[in-house]
């Protein structure tokens, strides 16, 4: 093959041959980089994905596709692999993937093989002459953290969903589709196959509003007045963070988030949710997003539109009885 | 069955988190610490499995300042037979690598069949420190393992891994491997009274750690998310506050 350089590689992901919506995210990091679309390369992995491969360079962008067996489902090890040969192949100094579970392992891996840094759920970077700074979230998004690197230094790095726009071209001319195949996978770890969610019954994506509760509601039994709430609005439902799910106050067919649903009703009223970024990427898209927390820290205020800081248990009540009256007003 | 459970402790995120004038978080008197949440399900995993694989020990270990043996001692309560304490006093979060590097310099020597982490640290939510441990000692691993099935005989574990959405991969993994476990796979148990009395008493064995600062881990500091991305913050009374939500979703049509 001939040689091809380039300064970054982004690895998209893809699953059964389909290409995830996060790829274009990482357009938006590469951009915000610095980094001018002929230097970048998009990397795709599948079991047979070089259709996708040569859609994509359509659209001006040069892209690595990697053809295997071991890639019709999420196979970290594998991924890894094949990047820190395509690293070797072009001379490219940072590798940016998604930060989802099974490319942010991938990532781990690499930084081992390649001994570069490696920089995880990035909200925005900056490269000036002499450094690359990153932010990203710690403590739910209570506190931020800055990471500096020198501007020589490779490194691998993940990028929080969301965070960096997916609009926007980037291209540069036309691009190229170079694809090859690889052999079956590594020792030890063995895709075996996808199953879906469960059924749930619980129709989130339709409802105008969207009472959600987290762990801040203390009590399976405080569940009462988050579907009080509920009723207040026509068409509602009731949402939850995680937490709630994994404690068995409901069922996990009411979890939003990375993981859960994602949904835009007309109103997420968030009640003792701290606004962690998993769950955040699953409700910011919601038209009015109202929060309850009694912590003034909470993150949830900065995705919020409308933010009260009090105890849920002693505001709903009234909230629920002041919607009451201003209906009956008129 | 020899199983390395890793144990973070983290400050609770539900503690006023404060920042002093050096950028660095202040260790007042207001700080609780606890057990990483997803590092409890971990040890409930490795409890289940004992339950099920009689013989089957567990060592709990955590890098960190002094103050980690609680959670180590809270480690032990719930069931963990040791514990090793890798002493690290750091007033940052300690990259990633450096912790994995640590844990793997530890776990090389133990001959460890099977080793838990959590999929996610609650302080720095790196996600990364399980699978760089596995790639350092050069095993294979499966990360946000919602369930697992163990078969020590063939010298195996078929996990299911959450995906993005709700949807599942369910993978085979061949022992030894690290496992990164997601919330959810179990419920946790508290401390037993009889294993709390006996952590008590139990040493712990310190490991004093040498890493090496230096380039490739960049610099990293601290700060409060912008002001400016906050909402609009209601004021006035219970009373008020409510009275003003009401008007605003009455005013949308939402009632
Ligand atoms: C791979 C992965 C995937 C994940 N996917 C998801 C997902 O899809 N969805 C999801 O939700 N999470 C997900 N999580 C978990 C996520 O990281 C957080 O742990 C979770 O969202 C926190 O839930 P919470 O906000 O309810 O709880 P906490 O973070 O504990 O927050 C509770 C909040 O309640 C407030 N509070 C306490 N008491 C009161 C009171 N009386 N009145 C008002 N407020 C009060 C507190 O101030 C706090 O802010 C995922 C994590 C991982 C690692
Ligand atoms: N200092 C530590 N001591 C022990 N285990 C740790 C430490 N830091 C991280 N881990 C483990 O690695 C997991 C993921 O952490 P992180 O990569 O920091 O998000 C945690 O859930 C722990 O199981």
């Amino acid at each position: 093959m001939e040689q091809v350089y380039k300064e970054i590689l982004l690895a998209g992901e893809t699953l059964e041959n389909r290409v995830g919506p996060c790829t274009r995210e990482l357009y938006g990091f590469a951009r915000a980089l610095g980094s001018a679309p002929g230097r970048a390369a998009l990397v795709l992995a599948g079991q047979a994905i070089r259709e996708q491969a040569e859609k994509a360079a359509a659209e001006g962008v040069d892209v690595f596709a990697v053809e295997g067996e071991g890639f019709l489902y999420y196979n970290p090890p594998l991924l890894a692999r094949e990047l820190s040969r395509i690293v070797k192949q072009t001379g490219a100094g940072c590798v940016c993937l998604p930060h989802t579970m099974h490319s942010c392992a991938a990532a781990a891996q690499i930084s081992v093989a390649l001994g570069w840094p490696l920089i995880t759920a990035v909200e925005t970077v900056e490269a000036s002459e002499a450094t690359v700074r990153f932010s990203r979230s710690a403590y739910n998004g209570k506190i931020v953290e800055h990471i500096a690197l020198g501007r020589e230094e490779n490194f691998v790095c993940t990028i929080q969903g969301g965070s960096f726009s997916d609009d926007g071209g980037y291209a540069s001319g036309n691009g190229r589709a170079y694809c090859r195949s690889c052999d079956g996978g590594t020792s030890g770890f063995s895709p075996q196959g996808i199953s879906g969610a469960e059924e749930s019954g619980v129709s989130l994506s339709e409802a105008d509003v969207i009472v959600a509760a987290g762990r801040g509601i203390g009590a399976e039994e405080n569940l009462g007045i988050i579907y009080e709430t509920a009723r207040v609005f026509p068409n509602s439902a009731v949402g939850a963070s995680r937490v709630v799910c994994d404690n068995g106050w409901l069922p996990y067919g009411h979890q939003v988030g990375m993981t859960g649903k994602t949904v835009s009703p007309r109103l997420y009223l968030a009640c003792g949710i701290s606004g962690s970024q998993q769950h955040v990427v699953g409700m910011k898209n919601s038209q009015f997003i109202v929060a309850v927390n009694s912590d003034p820290q909470a993150a949830i205020f900065s995705v919020a539109h409308v933010c009260v800081v009090d105890d849920l248990t002693l505001f709903l009540p009234v909230f629920v009885a002041k919607c009451r009256e201003a209906r009956e007003a008129g | 069955m020899k199983i390395l459970v890793c144990v973070k402790e983290v400050i609770d995120p539900g503690s006023p988190l404060s920042l002093g004038s050096d950028g660095l978080i202040e260790h007042t008197g207001k700080l609780t610490y606890r057990m990483n949440r997803y590092d409890e399900f971990a040890l409930e995993e490795a409890v289940l499995i004992r339950e099920k694989i009689p013989g089957t020990v567990i060592t709990a270990v955590s890098v960190g300042p002094a103050r980690v043996k609680e959670t180590l001692r809270k480690a032990l309560g719930k069931g963990a037979d040791h514990a090793c304490h890798i002493v690290h006093e750091s007033s940052l979060f300690l990259p990633p690598r450096q912790t994995a590097s640590l844990i793997a310099g530890f776990a090389k020597a133990g001959g460890h069949d099977l080793i838990l982490a959590g999929v996610m640290a609650e302080d720095d939510l790196y996600c990364q420190v399980g699978p760089l441990v596995a790639a350092m000692l050069g095993i294979p691993f499966a990360v946000s393992v919602v369930s697992e099935e163990l078969d020590a005989e063939k010298g195996r574990v078929c996990a299911e891994c959450e995906i993005e959405g709700g949807l599942k991969e369910s993978v085979m993994v061949t022992l030894p491997c690290v496992l990164a476990v997601q919330s959810g796979i179990n419920r946790p148990r508290y401390p037993s009274l009889s294993n709390t009395l006996r952590a008590k008493a139990q040493e712990i064995p310190e490991i004093i750690a040498h890493v090496q600062a230096g380039p490739g881990y960049g610099t990293s500091s601290l700060s409060y998310p912008p002001e400016a991305a906050k909402g609009m913050m209601l004021t006035g009374s219970r009373d008020d506050m409510a009275c003003e939500l009401a008007a605003m979703v009455h005013e949308k049509g939402l009632l």
